[in-house]
């Protein structure tokens, strides 16, 4: 069943419709929230007050439209008003909330640990991207969730965003420049045969 | 976790060193796939939401009630009406609370008097308005068929309609939502 007829469905007073969206799509709506705001409970707050609102603002979706889109959009709209709420000083991305965060840039620190480095490198890959990932500036953290989480196309995410295209494309290649600088500061570079390795 | 992978990574750093941006987009796309997934969406959290649909749908039944409940006025008046009993309570003695009833009841009385006063001349003032609306038109019947009158009043009509038009287009809220 499609997410239009879903959403149909729920209007005509289905409460399993509506179930059936949640379930669908909370967690991508979970995902953009906690990434863009790097707090686990304010983003599944936030979550809940997305599909509410969705839920109650439901007869103005548009069909034309991808629910997904639309759901992201609210999601979206909701994180930069609290974003905008905090102040720039808290959202700094130099100083980021995650104990866990830093604990893995202790790790990649170290030069020394060379063991260390090999184990993030082969187990904790996803981690040392994650951390590349929350460095970024909120708008290019958004628009690499979007296209590469999300797998959206540019056009969906600059109407998710609100931002002309040419912004999206260019967040996009710069937000993927500094996570590639931040891997190389840290001792990842590409070998001139073979994949990419820890540097010594 | 193997070579394949740090070779995928690899890839992507030297495309992105090279400046091919379009490779570096696949080779990222790739990367991403396998290495940056979705975050859990945390246990309970469908049926939170679910739990919390109902109430946000009874909610909205007595929207009006709950907003002017909600008004920080409202419960300020409460609260000082509140407060003011309670004084009153505690200060004045039985004679004096009945003689303040009394008070109360005559004033309540000449309110009620009042406001059916001011109903009835409001209602003779609409009545004079359209009596003057009636002789107005009746006047404009008249002189609409003499000279340049019908050209003023029909440029006047167009304007009127064109403000109506541009101020509803101002003030209609803005769609939040595609």
């Amino acid at each position: 069943m499609t997410d239009a007829q879903l959403v149909e469905q729920t209007l005509a007073g289905s409460d399993d419709g509506f179930a059936a969206l949640v379930a669908r799509h909370q967690r991508s709506v979970y995902n953009l929230l906690a990434r863009m705001l790097r707090n686990p409970a304010l983003a599944e707050e936030l979550a809940q007050e997305t599909f509410l609102k969705a839920y109650t603002h439901l007869r103005s979706f548009n069909p034309d439209y991808k629910f997904s889109s639309w759901i992201l959009r609210i999601a979206h709209n909701a994180a930069i008003d609290v974003l905008r709420q905090r102040g720039p000083q808290l959202v700094s991305i130099d100083n980021p909330e995650q104990p866990e965060q830093g604990r893995i840039e202790d790790t990649l620190e170290d030069p020394r640990s060379d063991e260390a480095a090999r184990r993030v490198e082969r187990r904790d890959l996803s981690r040392v991207l994650g951390a590349a990932l929350d460095h970024l500036r909120p708008e290019y953290r958004r628009a690499v969730i979007l296209r590469y989480q999300q797998d959206l196309g540019y056009e969906e995410i600059a109407a998710i965003t609100g931002e002309p295209l040419g912004t999206v494309k260019s967040h996009l290649h710069r937000a993927r420049a500094e996570m590639a600088a931040f891997l190389v500061d840290r001792g990842f570079v590409q070998p001139e045969a073979g994949g990419a390795r820890r540097n010594e | 976790m193997g070579d394949r992978h740090m070779d995928e990574l690899g890839r992507w750093l030297a495309a992105e060193q090279a400046g091919a941006w379009d490779e570096a987009d696949v080779l990222f796309a790739a990367v991403a796939s396998r290495h940056l997934p979705l975050l859990q969406a945390p246990a309970g959290l469908a049926a939170a939401i679910l739990a919390a649909v109902p109430r946000r749908s009874e909610a909205g039944r007595f929207a009006a009630v709950f907003e002017l409940v909600g008004s920080w006025w409202v419960r300020a008046t409460v609260a000082a009406a509140v407060g003011v009993l309670g004084i009153a309570l505690a200060t004045l003695s039985l004679s004096q609370l009945l003689a303040f009833s009394s008070w109360s009841v005559e004033g309540l009385a000449r309110l009620a008097h009042g406001a059916s006063a001011a109903l009835a001349a409001s209602i003779e003032v609409c009545s004079a308005t359209v009596t003057l609306l009636v002789d107005l038109g009746r006047a404009a019947m008249v002189v609409a068929g003499f000279g340049a009158a019908p050209v003023v009043i029909a440029a006047n009509v167009l304007v009127a309609g064109l403000a109506f038009l541009g101020l509803s287009r101002l003030l209609s809220p803005r769609e939040e939502y595609c």
